[in-house]
């Protein structure tokens, strides 16, 4: 190739780029203004009329996704109204054309027939999807937890293994944003697919009756996860889920010591139930609960890594030179 | 965080420290926050990207986090998040650390 058709060639790249770019300026511009308008509008109807408006004239953006979310929240989640939740994400499918954006459409659709628990619908959709695009991993995790929300263990169950196995290094190297590309990162969310993935799968699994395999996923799960520091799993609702199918089987030692990290450690409302429940079924009343629970404490409370950094001033500071007092750690976040 | 200011002056001569970790390389608007508000805390950097305390040894994404940690250097209470109302609990979670 010639040098004059390279730079021609180099030259309509740029200017096509430039266009891209003024282009996706624009709609920038006009999806700030929406939400402007989407605020300011009185009415629910008023907001929904935004919507429908923006969406008619740019339907295939970045954004559809975001503005059928906010009139699926208006909808479905602040007047209960599914059905014309559901209305209106069909509507916006009729035109929208551009594939990727349809498959988000869609995993709210799922999303809400999950919500709804209506089964054949969301089989249905699981099908649709499919003829959009090869399903990826985001998409069977959307279809397998509706699924599950619905009790279609069977449909979880097909999903759940496609996920686990898209669940590889390739997979999420090619999901993660470039400046995360550490391998420390990659193997952190690589364990997310895999530890959440096998969490429900396990859920599943002891529901449709087939209770030893789901316990044994859930402990393939536990190998897999992330944890927090202070002992439970970061995703899925591992323990949540295993400490109720031990509950079930009568083993409450077990479910107390799958409830005991997040009953103890995060201590809402919803963690400590779980945590009582199991006292006082093992206990027969929930005397001593409390005592329980601090001894539990007292048990779970693990030694801090220690750690050295630096100060604003540049001096080095060790952790442990802090031994000896009671010390709050904050990790804050700057604004 | 100003929230905690008031423990801390209660209890800083009982054996009391809180030290903040600026999770997100921001020096600048560390400084800026931390003067404007008067904040007498020790405040420490994160580390370099690939050596972050926050996020290699705890694992933490969600900020804030925060720790109460017991004179042995154990974890006894931790908080994610944080809504004004917060620092009551924190501050009963305190005087028990410091009572023993």
């Amino acid at each position: 190739m010639s040098r004059r058709v390279v730079t021609a060639l180099a030259l309509s790249a740029l200017l096509v780029l430039s266009a891209a770019t003024q282009d996706e300026e624009a709609y920038r511009d006009a999806y700030k203004k929406m939400y402007g308008d989407y605020r300011a509008a009185e009415t629910q109807d008023a907001k929904l009329d935004v919507l429908r408006g923006f969406l008619k004239r740019h339907p295939d953006g970045q954004y559809t996704r975001n503005v059928v979310s906010y009139a699926v929240r208006l909808l479905a989640y602040q007047q209960d109204n599914i059905d014309g939740a559901l209305e209106f994400v069909a509507s916006v499918l009729e035109i929208v054309k551009a594939p990727k954006v349809r498959i988000q459409v869609m995993q709210v659709q799922a999303d809400l027939y999950g919500k709804a628990c209506r089964g054949d619908e969301l089989q249905k959709l699981a099908m649709e999807m499919a003829k959009v695009r090869e399903l990826d991993y985001l998409d069977r995790v959307i279809i397998a937890r509706n699924a599950n929300a619905c009790e279609l263990w069977d449909l979880a169950l097909e999903h759940y293994d496609a996920a686990i196995a898209m669940s590889t290094r390739e997979a999420v190297v090619a999901d993660l944003p470039p400046d995360w590309q550490t391998e420390q990162r990659i193997q952190h969310s690589l364990r997310s697919r895999l530890g959440s993935s096998k969490a429900s799968k396990g859920w599943a699994l002891v529901n449709s009756g087939r209770v030893e395999e789901g316990l044994a996923v859930f402990r393939e799960a536990e190998r897999n996860s992330n944890f927090y520091y202070v002992g439970m799993p970061k995703y899925g609702n591992l323990y949540v889920y295993w400490g109720r199918a031990l509950m079930e089987l009568g083993d409450y030692d077990g479910a107390i010591e799958k409830f005991a990290p997040a009953g103890v450690m995060m201590g809402d409302e919803d963690s400590v139930m779980l945590l009582r429940g199991a006292y006082v079924a093992k206990n027969g009343s929930k005397a001593g609960f409390e005592q329980f629970r601090w001894d539990l404490r007292l048990k779970l409370a693990k030694p801090i890594e220690d750690f050295a950094v630096t100060d604003y001033q540049g001096r080095k500071v060790t952790f442990s030179s802090f031994k000896g007092k009671v010390v709050l750690l904050n990790f804050w976040y700057p604004t | 965080m100003p929230l905690l200011k008031p423990i801390y002056e209660k209890y800083r001569d009982k054996g009391f420290e809180i030290v903040a970790v600026d999770y997100k390389h921001d020096t600048e608007g560390a400084l800026k926050f931390i003067e404007e508000k008067d904040l007498p805390f020790v405040f420490l950097e994160n580390g370099a990207e690939d050596e972050e305390v926050a996020f290699n040894i705890f694992g933490i994404q969600g900020f804030p986090t925060t720790y109460i940690i017991d004179r042995e250097g154990k974890i006894m209470f931790y908080h994610r998040g944080f809504r004004a109302g917060n620092e009551a609990q924190m501050e009963e979670e305190i005087k028990i650390l410091l009572e023993e």
